[in-house]
């Protein structure tokens, strides 16, 4: 222990130790010529002689300093010293190998900061070990955030000996009025959550039990909402904010650290009761709770369980209660969803910097094989082969310490700017992300790729330095180590291109499946159809919109189609239960969406009226319930009260042409059933309207009619065919990100086809000088040099392609809707990459072709 | 003149630096007069001794005057390095009083 603390001190007062062991040592000296001085020896003399016996100072000081424990870390500082030196040389050498790692490095170190702050990283609240969501898993394995109310009242009772308290969420999107109304967002919440959560306040306070109670409209701004909807005005405690029909009065604002537990902060929470008014759907709610000191996840699970006992399939709903701990802004599920995700995401970014290291792994092979000279000198005057290696490595370390640092302040910068440009504009609501903020954990992350990317760099010229025999060497002469330094930047070199390989034709995959949604046929004319997004559909909207000029006819129902999969429900027939897609529409539905009808009649306005036992079912779910027979005046039973449709035997009155109204990727529905609502009916929930004239002016026309129906709504029409567009957004960003990586990995790879290609010319002058000489044609040389290029190029694409087919065959089988051979990318991504990786090695041979045979020859060899 | 055995300069650094502080030189010429001009250490195999003992904390040392008015780095005796230097010497002894019981043994004794 003292041995390392001594060390320590000596190495932090260096230069104190070594003036120390001068004096000492000219002390010593001094002493012994004292000595002799007395015995009558002259002083000149006696110095002289004292000196010579003391012997090569120089070296009793090495003797001290490795006694210290000092020598590996001076052998350190020295192969730094050179390391720096030799890539100052060779600066163009070093920045360059520095931007490409820094690169790949910031590219994964960002996709990190993001997978921490958002997957990894704990809620910042009171109890984060304890805190956990309950949800409600169904028979199927489905796992979902929403219980009906009646459940979460038995669970909430039955969790009250291992959970110290349940709260209750639900999502409120509402317009907030005043001089410039806004989309606002903000959760309706019960007054435990402040307290389990461990709520901190800047100003004001949290709801409370009273304040439930008596409904009181009440509102606890958080700090982005204070923000954004009152200007950060420190007196907005009292005032009133009136959001939709309801006017609330702002209690308190939440310090900036509180953000709840959700990835998109909410602006504000309000009470849950008395929220009924602008959450349209509170009837289902998510629900989470905190554990006792002491109780695990299972314990709880176990107690919750016992309100759901007896429950079974046949009722539809929940059959399962599934507790999990909070460790993320995603409750554990959609974590563990995220998190298995992840993994192609990571793959792709890791596959980048393994070919960026396999690129910098050739550059140095071919730069170690240029020093040979200069290292096998080293070797030949004493340097030890270890000693050699050592010193490569240190340089590559170098590298790779510099670009750990550039690509972490890259890092920052590009996840400040992600953070400030891309996320800022995520629909109508801007939302307020958890900040990715600087973390050492990230910046250990990047150091660890730089260690891996520098033992990767520099390894395999370190180990080649290391067996080189040093009278080859110094003499420039082709040993078996050249034969072998080829074969494996051959390897490297054939490694970069397959890995290219795979990311170019899986971003080709993911475009060409996101360019499905140009290809799809909805089978309606959805550029002419506008959601107006009027929340609740009234009898006095319906008029104000039909006299709007421009909208040609006007239909309500529970679900605009497009917004993603169609709600489903078991239907029972002769053969049994049938999952199929449901909506709820009113008499005009058809005739307004121009959906044909095959068989039978739209339903009528009375059946509307009163929400008949009568549905219309499209041609697939026809075939799929009845078989080939005739459906019209056929039935069909629902029997679970747990989905909107009342249980009852429905009559079939019409069959209507089979259209999408789901994800795109599933094109044409394969099972819908519509059944009748109208305006003031339990089912009706969109407006839909039919757009004859110019639609961007129609649009605008139609946010007044919402406003003249109700002052207190904001509308924001949009077209379904904007609605499917956003489906393709996610799309969009794997495909751009896919593309961007492919993209990046090729370039690195025909940087280094064409060095490796510019190299072997370069070294080969000679020969190919003897080639020409002896009557080859250019263009002979030409293909000479180029054959070995090629063959790497399709060897690439052939380890390349079996990894892409694995990888699609693995998302097939997942996935069923996406389509992962796709022939355009199996076929225009390897060309492609083929011809740029030809014309990359083309430019260097070429050059080759024309070497004059005089000159070459006259080259030393 | 006898030469030093390999292993056992560290022992009789610390014995003569535990006769009082003392300098490098002044500590070589302890060890020559004690052994009665017998052995000799030498000179540059001194200071990596001590700074091998000053590492494992056996000895201290300090900047100090000299008798000729020189600045001069003086050793003490730390307290572990006085527990090791009695266990050295006792180990010395033990193997010394073997030694010479071998190597003393006439012809028959080891019937």
């Amino acid at each position: 222990m003292s041995g390392l603390r001594n060390l320590l001190r000596t190495l932090v007062q260096r230069r104190r130790f070594e003036r120390e062991l001068d004096d000492e040592l000219a002390f010593h000296v001094a002493a012994r010529a004292d000595q002799l001085e007395r015995d009558g020896v002259a002083r000149a003399e006696a110095l002289r002689r004292a000196r010579l016996e003391l012997g090569m100072a120089e070296l009793h000081k090495s003797d001290v300093r490795a006694a210290k424990g000092l020598a590996p870390f001076d052998g350190l500082m020295l192969d730094l010293r050179q390391a720096a030196r030799s890539l100052l040389r060779n600066r163009l050498f070093a920045l360059t190998t520095v931007a490409i790692l820094a690169l790949a490095i910031a590219a994964n170190a960002a996709l990190f900061a993001f997978f921490e702050a958002y997957v990894l990283r704990a809620p910042d609240v009171r109890a984060p070990g304890r805190t956990v969501d309950v949800l409600a898993g169904y028979d199927d394995g489905q796992v979902a955030g929403l219980w009906p109310m009646a459940d979460a009242e038995a669970l909430a009772a039955a969790g009250a000996g291992t959970l110290e308290g349940t709260w209750l969420a639900n999502n409120v999107r509402v317009p907030l009025l005043g001089d410039a109304p806004k989309m606002t967002f903000g959760l309706a919440v019960s007054a435990s959550y402040f307290d389990l959560l461990g709520a901190r306040m800047q100003r004001g306070r949290t709801f409370d039990v009273v304040d439930e109670r008596t409904r009181e409209p009440v509102l606890v701004l958080s700090a982005a909402g204070w923000r954004r909807l009152a200007h950060a005005d420190p007196d907005v405690l009292g005032s009133v904010l009136k959001l939709g029909p309801t006017s609330y009065t702002v209690i308190g604002i939440a310090a900036e650290g509180f953000r709840g537990l959700d990835v998109v902060t909410p602006e504000y929470w309000i009470p849950r009761a008395g929220a009924a008014a602008i959450a349209s759907d509170i009837e289902a709610t998510t629900m989470g709770g905190v554990l006792r000191e002491g109780v695990t996840v299972a314990q709880a699970q176990d107690a919750l369980a016992t309100a759901l006992a007896g429950r079974t399939a046949e009722d539809g709903g929940p059959t399962r209660v599934v507790v999990a701990a909070r460790t993320s802004m995603f409750d554990g599920v959609e974590a563990g969803t995220l998190k298995a995700a992840a993994i192609p995401v990571f793959a792709g970014f890791l596959l980048v910097l393994l070919v960026a290291c396999a690129n910098l792994a050739n550059v140095a092979l071919a730069r170690a094989a240029a020093r040979r000279r200069e290292l096998a000198i080293r070797v030949s005057v004493g340097a030890s082969r270890w000693r050699v290696a050592r010193h490569l490595l240190v340089e590559s370390l170098l590298l790779a310490a510099l670009a750990a640092a550039v690509g972490t302040l890259v890092c920052a910068g590009v996840v400040a700017a992600l953070q400030r440009f891309v996320f800022a504009d995520v629909g109508a609501v801007a939302p307020d992300l958890v900040p990715p903020a600087f973390e050492w954990g990230r910046s250990a992350y990047a150091a660890l790729l730089a260690l891996v990317a520098a033992l990767a760099i520099g390894l395999a010229p370190a180990l080649e330095a290391g067996a080189q025999s040093p009278v080859h060497g110094v003499r420039n002469l082709g040993t078996d180590g050249r034969a072998r330094t080829g074969r494996l930047r051959d390897v490297l070199l054939v490694g970069q291109i397959a890995a290219s390989a795979v990311l170019l034709v899986l971003a080709g995959l993911i475009v060409a499946n996101e360019r499905r949604v140009d290809d799809l046929d909805p089978g309606y004319d959805v550029a002419r159809i506008v959601d107006t997004t009027f929340p609740v559909p009234t009898e006095r909207a319906l008029r104000e919109l039909e006299r709007v000029p421009g909208v040609a006819a006007v239909t309500a129902v529970a679900r605009a189609p497009l917004y993603g999969r169609a709600w489903t429900a078991p239907v029972r027939v002769a053969g049994g239960d049938v999952g199929v897609g449901f909506n709820h529409v009113d008499d005009r539905f058809f005739a307004t969406l121009g959906i044909g009808l095959a068989r039978g009649r739209a339903f009528l306005p009375e059946e509307a009226r009163n929400e008949a036992n009568v549905a219309i079912v499209s041609a697939a779910t026809a075939r799929l319930l009845f078989g080939a027979g005739d459906p019209l005046g056929r039935t069909f039973e629902v029997t679970t009260d747990l989905v909107p449709i009342p249980v009852g035997r429905y009559e079939v009155v019409g069959v209507a042409d089979d259209v999408a109204s789901g994800i795109f990727l599933e094109g044409r529905d394969r099972a819908m059933v519509y059944f009748p609502t109208a305006i003031g009916g339990k089912h009706a929930g969109a407006l839909l309207a039919r757009v004859s004239g110019d639609v961007a002016a129609t649009s605008r026309a139609i946010v007044d009619a919402c406003t003249r129906a109700n002052a207190s709504v904001l509308c924001e029409p949009t077209t379904l065919a904007a609605v499917v567009q956003q489906q393709r957004v996610p799309f969009a960003v794997a495909g751009a990100i896919a593309t961007a990586l492919g993209c990046a990995a090729l370039a690195i790879s025909c940087i280094g086809l064409y060095g490796v290609v510019g190299f072997t010319v370069a070294r080969r002058t000679r020969e190919i000088g003897v080639r020409i000489a002896l009557g080859a044609t250019p263009r002979a040389v030409l293909r000479f040099v180029l054959d070995g290029a090629v063959r790497r190029i399709v060897l690439g694409l052939a380890l390349g392609l079996p990894v892409c087919i694995a990888i699609s065959a693995l998302v097939a089988a997942q996935l069923e809707v996406i389509r992962a051979f796709d022939s355009r990318a199996y076929l225009a991504m390897p060309l492609l990459l083929a011809l740029v990786a030809f014309v990359a090695a083309f430019v260097p041979a070429r050059r080759a072709a024309r070497i004059a045979p005089t000159e070459a020859l006259r080259e030393d060899g | 003149m006898a030469t030093i055995l390999p292993g056992t300069l560290d022992v009789l650094v610390l014995k003569a630096v535990s006769l009082g502080a003392e300098h490098g030189f002044g500590l070589l010429q302890r060890i020559r007069t004690l052994s009665a001009g017998a052995l000799e250490v030498e000179q540059g195999a001194l200071y990596p001794a001590l700074a091998r003992l000053e590492n494992q904390g056996l000895v201290d040392a300090e900047w100090g005057t000299s008798d000729n008015n020189r600045r001069a780095k003086y050793y003490r005796l730390t307290r572990t390095g006085r527990a090791r230097l009695e266990q050295q010497r006792s180990e010395w002894h033990a193997l010394a009083d073997a030694m010479a019981l071998v190597l003393g043994a006439g012809k028959g004794a080891a019937r």
